[in-house]
């Protein structure tokens, strides 16, 4: 049942505790006291955000039109210390409504790969917008999907205004995150959405930070709690931000209430073709309700959908902070919608369809990611517009850690047949299939579709996990978890995430930031060459009796070398005049024949070895360096970040060694520290080539031929 | 003979004439061990020589490279993937030469078709040939031979091949398959698959058919051999016959690819590789026997009819 205005108009002054402020309907200086300070929808006390944009709104859906008509009361509370003058709304489904807009023109008609499908065109078209009963509507001016409207009275420090808005959305076709398809309804960004009123740090210049819904970026704005009633027909199962705290039905529809705190969106899906799955997580603060609104004949995978968002709050909680909200449902779009999938809302994430076999875990790596967005920007309010990485990219290195969770081994991605791709590897690729053309703190609409997906995702997470092997896996946990803890429903830029990384680490990281994020610097470490020689120290004119060695400080020498070095000098020249009366003797190098015999003989040989390592990007990391020699022996060396930043020209370092093994073989960052790295074969070297494992692929290759032939003969 | 295969009575079906063929094929196949092991060292051969190309690249992407080593044994397998990415036109040549390989080997089967045919044929038949006339047979019925199997290829292997796609599509319900578990989609579209190689098996045998009927009369018309193959299909007992051929066939040769791959994935595991080619080239020899053994009864069969 649709309730009048008047109805509306009471509930809310209820709802609020503001009643001489709602039923005046004008702008009101109210105290924050006055704001709704209950916790319906939270399962930890409350308020957690300042919940300074609340909505309280009516919506329904006409399943013939997919058209959504909409009432809204914006509650809007200045936090700031200079007065708002204008009030400026986002209205994204106008991202849709022509080819020109910012987002078409950005993206083209199509986003990850889903093309815009024909005649699909969507809009918001508001109606009225009354400010204490008055219509301001023809004030309004709307550019594309942002409308703004110029205030006859400000809105002061610490004031509320209320603002009725009618408007009506037009669903496109699915496509870019909503839409409809068939009887499937995704019903985001539909209504207008206040967006966030800040000022700068100095407080003097004061505006909307409003975007456009540009064409790789998501959404941004404040946090607010949300009573929304969808009215639908009977037959349609909902899923919606939230938990419902009220239904009615009369004349083949229903109404449903969801209540909403401390979000700073809400959406809805509905198709009468759901089939719920319910079940319930327990976690130290209480349980949390999972509710599955899959495909029909798609239940057998609910069991994984339930597992990834499982493993991803656990992560999350552990991560960041605890998970404060009742419930969490997944949607899973049909087939016609898959551009409805893979999204994030609060409360509520979006799946995709996965006809492939188990072993390619794609439903638990997007239910995970979009799951681990509740943290990174739901509630840690960062902008993806300006820092796309600080949203996807720190929930892409979540997600890594959220699969590891659910599957020990590194094989997150895929395991099947035998063949183990982990989310580290997939994102490695990505990486370095679009390595960087642009810095990451490019704004996200100067980045193409291609290189905004590889570097805000892929390289963010390879950035954010060499810097946990830098640092430690604890103390980047903890860095991480300072981070989130500090800016939990507030808005933090990319300086603030470097500042708190780096003060929980103890540590100014400004070398790290400065090639990772600020520079197009590459990174990639190898072993250029290994050289051994059979160093016949022995040889020579040595003057007896013997005297002490020396080595001239020039020769670059560890020290253990060093110390070999003279003994090995000191050994020849008293084997050299061992009987021999005082003065110079000449020692000279054996026969042929005897060199035969020597060789045959166990007596180990002394190598003059030299190993040169070499740095072919410009990013400077601490690099660990292993060498093993045909002894068995081992040798660990590091090539310091103080060493090469002395002299960042300087692309080689070469070690020399001289002992009675040739080297081997020589790794550079033999654990992988630097997730960076462009090229890793390139990290190890043999000195002697090994025909070994490229005969076993070449047999393994020429079975596979083998077996395709003998099919033919079938 | 077409007139002798219209007025010849139908002989008497039982399942025991068909074993009783297969006694006998078995029994030429067992007569031609030389002609076996030469088959399976022909697709050894070009199966390695397809890979040497490969092998050339590896050797220069990998010998000095140690992480080589926990590719071959499983523990980076985003290490093929970063070899494959940073070696393109290795890739490229690579593929070129797999797919010329494989080209080759199936001109190489068509232009001895004809010799293979006649030496597993009864010693009775005018078409036999001792082991010493093999080569010649190959040589004067090569090029009929490569004519028929592109008649074949484009008449009836192509069309089968458009059918199990149509018809696997159909079973998943094309569109909306990706509103399918996996597990659902498997078990729509096994029974196609199934049915897919038990009629591409059949096909195989009318091929064999075919050839006989160009090699018994080498006035016939590729297209005229095909369709004289197909008359033989007529006559109950070899209807019957290919039937259980076929069935044989698939499950023979299905069954020796799985079980072979299991076993191989295992040496595999174990690092044995050398001992996985080797237990490959027993394999191999097995799939050889049994497509001779159907060749060989498969002539017989028809030529009793």
């Amino acid at each position: 049942m649709r309730r009048s205005y008047t109805a509306r108009r009471s509930t809310l002054c209820a709802w609020v505790g503001l009643g001489a402020f709602a039923i005046a309907g004008s702008v009101a200086h109210a105290a924050p006291s006055g704001w709704p300070q209950d916790t319906v929808a939270l399962r930890v006390p409350g308020p957690l955000s300042p919940r300074n944009t609340s909505y309280r709104m009516e919506a329904r859906l006409d399943e013939k039109t997919h058209e959504v008509k909409g009432h809204a009361l914006l509650l809007f509370r200045n936090l700031e210390r200079k007065e708002a003058s204008e009030l400026t709304f986002q209205l994204y489904q106008n991202a849709f409504k022509h080819h020109a807009s910012t987002f078409i023109r950005e993206a083209g008609p199509q986003l990850r790969g889903d093309e815009m499908p024909e005649h699909g065109y969507g809009a918001i078209d508001v109606s009225s917008i009354k400010i204490g009963g008055v219509e301001q509507v023809g004030k309004a001016q709307i550019s594309d999907s942002l409308l703004t409207l110029k205030l006859d009275t400000p809105v002061g420090p610490g004031s509320v205004i209320e603002v009725d808005l009618t408007f009506v959305t037009k669903l496109p076709r699915t496509f870019a995150r909503s839409g409809y398809s068939d009887d499937f309804h995704a019903v985001a960004q539909w209504f207008p959405k206040l967006a966030v009123f800040e000022c700068d740090k100095s407080g003097d210049r004061c505006g909307f930070r409003a975007h456009q819904y540009h064409g790789f970026t998501e959404f941004f704005s404040d946090h607010g709690s949300y009573e929304v009633t969808v009215d639908v027909p009977d037959s349609f199962v909902v899923g919606a931000t939230g938990i419902q705290v009220a239904q009615q039905q009369k004349d083949g529809r229903k109404q449903l209430t969801f209540r909403a705190d401390d979000v700073r969106d809400f959406s809805w899906f509905a198709d009468p073709k759901f089939v719920e799955y319910k079940a319930t997580i327990s976690d130290n603060f209480g349980p949390v309700e999972l509710r599955v609104l899959n495909r029909p004949g798609l239940q057998s995978l609910d069991a994984r959908h339930h597992a990834a968002v499982q493993s991803a709050l656990r992560e999350g909680e552990q991560r960041y902070f605890s998970y404060p909200y009742k419930n969490v449902t997944v949607i899973v779009p049909p087939k016609d919608s898959g551009g409805a999938g893979g999204m994030e809302y609060p409360t509520i994430i979006t799946s995709f369809l996965s006809p492939l076999p188990s072993g390619i875990r794609t439903i638990e790596g997007v239910d995970a990611h979009e799951f681990g967005h509740q943290w990174v920007p739901m509630m840690v309010n960062s902008d993806e517009v300006l820092d796309a990485w600080l949203d996807e990219g720190l929930n892409q290195y979540f997600t890594g850690q959220a699969m590891d969770r659910l599957y020990p081994g590194g094989c997150g991605t895929v395991n099947l047949a035998g063949f183990c791709l982990g989310d580290r590897d997939v994102d490695w690729l990505s990486a370095r299939s679009v390595y960087r053309r642009m810095p990451l703190s490019t704004p996200s609409f100067r980045l193409s579709g291609r290189t905004y997906g590889a570097m805000t995702y892929a390289y963010t997470a390879q950035m954010l996990r060499s810097l946990e092997n830098y640092l430690g896996p604890e103390r980047m946990r903890q860095a991480m978890r300072h981070y989130a803890e500090r800016y939990r429903f507030h808005k933090p830029r990319a300086a603030d995430f470097m500042a708190a990384i780096s003060e929980s680490a103890g540590e100014d990281l400004s070398w790290f930031w400065n090639q990772a994020v600020f520079s197009t610097r590459t990174a990639d470490y190898e072993v250029m060459t290994i050289e051994n020689h059979k160093h016949e120290l022995a040889y020579g004119l040595w003057d007896c009796p013997p005297k002490p060695a020396t080595l001239p400080q020039e020769i670059d020498l560890p020290e253990n070398e060093r110390t070999e070095w003279l003994r090995q000098i000191t050994e020849s020249n008293q084997a050299a005049c061992q009987g021999q009366p005082a003065g110079r003797h000449e020692l000279s190098p054996p026969s042929e024949k005897d060199k035969k015999a020597a060789s045959k003989s166990k007596e180990p040989q002394l190598f003059d070895s030299t190993l040169t390592l070499r740095r072919r990007g410009e990013l400077l990391y601490p690099i660990d360096v292993v060498v093993r020699f045909e002894d068995g022996s081992q040798e660990q060396l590091s090539w310091s970040l103080a060493e090469q930043s002395a002299h960042p020209e300087d692309r080689l370092k070469i070690v020399r060694f001289y002992r009675r093994a040739a080297i081997e073989r020589a790794e550079v960052d033999p654990q992988r520290k630097l997730a960076l790295d462009e090229k890793r074969i390139n990290n190890g070297l043999l000195a002697k080539p090994s025909m070994r494992p490229v005969t076993r692929l070449f047999l393994t290759l020429a079975g596979w031929v083998q077996t395709a032939l003998d099919l033919i003969a079938l | 003979m077409q007139e002798q295969l219209h007025t010849k009575p139908a002989p008497s079906v039982s399942s025991q004439g068909v074993f009783s063929a297969l006694q006998k094929g078995l029994g030429r196949v067992q007569s031609a061990p030389l002609l076996i092991i030469g088959l399976t060292l022909a697709s050894l051969f070009v199966s390695l020589m397809a890979s040497l190309p490969a092998r050339a690249v590896l050797r220069d992407a990998l010998a000095l490279r140690p992480i080589a080593e926990k590719i071959v044994r499983g523990e980076y397998d985003v290490g093929f993937i970063e070899l494959l990415s940073d070696n393109p036109a290795g890739v490229t040549a690579v593929s070129s030469v797999l797919v010329l390989a494989i080209v080759g080997f199936v001109l190489f089967q068509s232009l001895t078709a004809g010799g293979v045919l006649s030496r597993l044929s009864p010693t009775h038949a005018a078409r036999f040939v001792p082991p010493g006339q093999f080569l010649v047979r190959c040589a004067e019925s090569a090029m009929s031979m490569l004519k028929l199997e592109l008649l074949f290829g484009l008449a009836v292997r192509t069309p089968l091949l458009l059918l199990v796609a149509a018809a696997a599509g159909i079973s998943v319900g094309w569109s909306r398959a990706a509103e399918l578990s996996f597990s659902t989609i498997v078990l729509r579209v096994a029974p196609v698959f199934l049915t897919f190689f038990v009629l591409w098996s059949i096909a195989s045998i009318w091929q064999t058919l075919a050839r006989m009927k160009r090699l018994d009369d080498v006035e016939l018309s590729a297209w005229q051999s095909l369709r004289a193959g197909l008359r033989l299909f007529a006559h109950r007992q070899v209807i019957l016959g290919v039937l259980l051929l076929a069935v044989l066939s698939v499950t023979a040769q299905g069954g020796l690819l799985i079980a072979g791959r299991m076993l191989v994935i295992k040496l595999d595991a174990k690092q044995l590789v050398l001992w996985a080619f080797v237990l490959r080239q027993g394999i191999s020899i097995l799939k050889t026997t049994i497509s001779t053994l159907i060749i060989a009864t498969t002539c017989e069969l028809a030529d009793e009819s």
